[in-house]
């Protein structure tokens, strides 16, 4: 019953977003004026709120996405129902938090309960050791970030002298407090939308429930800190440093992310790198510190939460028919060209959703990489190197982006020839390779409250990418063309053949997180120890040394307890006497 | 008569009474160095009262009224002592230890 009423709840919340967003469609923006609070002498903390084109455009997405999700959890969550319709609800509230907010702090309130919840969310399945890890990793490593954001907001606010994000870069401001405040929000951004150094935290939230990281991946958390950038975008083009830091992380996150997903051997893990190499080209766009930049990084954040929301709803599908999203026990499946015919309206749709990823022309992935690329020529053209660094690098990914979809999809989909019904190169780390061959007759589609969402998503992952009107640069349409083609090959090639090298170091994904293991946890845990040691041997020493004394001196005074009345009449009238002659000797 | 004679007479009492209670072991002499040391201080109320002219004679009062409750206190202490006699055969204090922790444990407060 409470379920029920969650669900509703959770369903019409996120129509009521459409609707504000076709509500506020094509209004010019507005900002509200309210009373407020001074913070100290100098600032005034108001609830503001305002709309303009990017509240409208990320009410759209957010609205869209989570309105899908809640009803295709409908179907996917079976346990705790209440609690994970409520989170999700408040996730998706926080997220509109945050897109219009017109204050600092207010939009701060936002991004972190979007934290908590994404930490509650991921450790849905608590039971399980690896999401209640990956909770604690995401939130920690989150929070990092957020530090920083904290402290940026300071540093803005006391230089602009306002924390009004529409009144922020009106002011004059001192350029090493523009340049520090714009970096330490950019940690908060790196932190929460999984940059290298902080990228380690989004795949290992995987072990959370599939609607959920559609959430996470396609609207609300990761789309948080692109969209901050694009929100401040007249703060951060006059930082230029903080432009060229951006820019480099950026360029290292989406080739890093990319090497990633070509090595991981299962779905949802391939889905969220892809994640965090196609943020990382949001980004590019956004440092190159043009409107062309910023328009086509808008668009690509638009596009990707069409497709990649459809993609982990699909892996979500797998997940709940299957059981797994491993490529191996997919495999078993696939062997017999059992799971496409099973899952036809999944195929179909997660088809379209690795198309548009892969950038195949005509999806919408395609047109809104090439605007990010063509934004970049242009600007590379004007002479800048970061135009040509981040050119260079979206184009590598764009090839490898096409390499590992075209993997996902033949491995996962496809019965290979070469193998006649072997597992190939995934046997080795089959953790069911003693089990029964599955029944591949009582696989059944997914039911239609999980499919409606999926087609829904397939048709923005083919449509949106004519949202923006047509206006194709052939050449770089062509080069993006051949580059996937370039990327796809080889998959397709070594998948006939059979193989699936994974390179150690891929598979240990660059060796971020052993490096992390020894650079932090390891300190922290002789910390730990340390602070167990002080209080067991030192601070319990004190409270067990009490105890003992208190025990040897009752052991004492316990023999002057002897029974015997005259004893103790004895010893009252001699320290009676005692005190007399005591109080006669005082006296005179 | 000066004061100082009942005094004495009533300090000699008292540590006749004192010196019964801690050194005797008959129960019935218990009880009557019990009534000594409670006689002495009649001694006293009725010393002072005198010497102090009183006139509503509070001392001899109180003297009447601490002879009552020692006629009480005599006859509890009596009834318990023939009842320690039915029951032991004997009146000697020191054995009487029936209600003694008999086996001392030693308890550790640790852990």
């Amino acid at each position: 019953m409470i379920a029920t009423a969650w669900r509703v709840v959770g369903v019409g919340f996120s129509l009521l977003v459409v609707l504000a967003a076709a509500l506020l469609y094509g209004v010019d923006p507005q900002q509200t004026t309210s009373a407020g609070s001074m913070i100290g002498q100098d600032f005034w903390f108001s609830y503001e709120f305002r709309t303009d084109d990017l509240t409208v455009l990320m009410l759209a997405v957010v609205g869209v996405v989570s309105a899908c999700v809640q009803v295709y959890s409908i179907g996917y969550v079976r346990e705790r129902v209440a609690s994970y319709t409520a989170i999700v609800t408040l996730f998706t509230a926080a997220m509109i938090a945050v897109v219009i907010a017109d204050n600092l702090f207010l939009l701060l309130i936002g991004w972190e309960v979007m934290g908590a919840c994404s930490y509650l969310l991921i450790g849905h399945y608590w039971e399980r050791s690896d999401a209640r890890a990956g909770a604690v990793k995401a939130f920690l490593m989150t929070r990092l970030g957020d530090v920083g954001f904290l402290f940026g907001i300071f540093v803005l606010g006391v230089g602009y002298h306002t924390f009004r994000i529409s009144e922020l870069g009106d002011g004059p401001i001192e350029p090493h407090l523009l340049t520090a405040g714009t970096l330490l929000l950019l940690v908060g951004v790196i932190g929460k939308s999984a940059q290298v150094p902080l990228q380690t935290w989004l795949p290992d939230a995987m072990p959370g429930p599939s609607p959920v990281s559609a959430l996470i991946h396609a609207a609300t958390m990761v789309a948080a800190g692109v969209f901050l950038i694009a929100r401040l975008y007249d703060v951060f083009v006059a930082a230029e440093t903080t432009l060229t830091v951006l820019a480099v992380v950026a360029c290292v996150t989406m080739l890093v992310a990319a090497f990633c997903a070509m090595a991981a051997v299962e779905v949802k893990r391939v889905l969220a790198w892809s994640t965090v190499s196609q943020l990382a080209i949001m980004f590019a766009g956004l440092s190159l510190g043009t409107d062309d930049g910023r328009h086509a990084a808008l668009f690509h954040l638009l596009t990707h939460a069409a497709f990649k929301g459809l993609l982990f709803l699909c892996a979500g599908v797998l997940l709940h028919q299957v059981g797994s999203a491993a490529f191996v026990v997919l495999r078993r499946y696939t062997r017999r060209g059992a799971l496409r015919k099973r899952l036809p309206v999944t195929f179909v749709t997660m088809t379209i959703g690795l198309a548009a990823l892969a950038g195949v022309p005509g999806f919408a992935g395609f047109f809104s990489k090439d605007s990010v690329i063509e934004a970049a020529w242009h600007h590379a053209r004007d002479g800048s190197a970061i135009g040509w660094v981040v050119l260079v690098s979206v184009c590598l990914t764009a090839a490898l982006t096409a390499f590992y979809c075209v993997r996902l999809w033949l491995w996962v989909f496809f019965r290979t020839p070469a193998l006649a019904g072997a597992l190939g190169a995934f046997e080795d780390d089959d953790p069911m390779a003693d089990l029964e061959e599955p029944d591949s007759s009582k696989l059944r589609e997914g039911s239609w409250l999980m499919l409606a969402p999926l087609i829904l998503l397939a048709i923005g992952a083919i449509g949106l990418g004519y949202a923006d009107g047509v206006h194709l640069n052939w050449v770089v349409a062509l080069g993006t063309t051949v580059l996937a083609v370039f990327g796809a090959l080889p998959a397709y090639s070594l998948w006939q053949r059979g193989a699936d090298p994974r390179p150690v170091f891929l598979e240990r994904e660059f060796g971020f997180d052993s490096a992390y293991g020894r650079a932090f946890v390891v300190p922290v845990q002789w910390l730990a120890r340390l602070a167990v040691g002080g209080d067991r041997d030192v601070i319990g020493g004190y409270v067990r040394a009490t105890g003992r004394a208190g025990v040897l001196a009752s052991a004492g005074f316990r023999k002057l307890q002897t029974g015997n009345v005259q004893t103790y009449l004895t010893a009252a009238v001699v320290g009676a006497v005692a005190l007399a002659i005591l109080a006669g000797v005082i006296g005179s | 008569m000066p004061i100082v004679v009942p005094l004495l007479l009533a300090v000699a009492l008292f540590c006749i009474g004192v010196y019964g209670v801690l050194a005797r072991r008959n129960a019935i002499t218990l009880l009557m160095s019990f009534e000594l040391m409670l006689n002495a201080v009649n001694i006293n109320l009725v010393a002072f009262d005198a010497w102090h002219v009183d006139g509503l004679a509070t001392g001899q009062t109180l003297a009447v009224f601490v002879i009552t409750i020692a006629a009480a206190e005599i006859g509890l202490g009596l009834a318990i002592v023939l009842l320690l006699f039915r029951g032991h055969g004997h009146v000697d204090a020191d054995a009487a230890r029936d209600l003694l922790e008999q086996d001392p444990v030693e308890k550790g407060v640790e852990q």
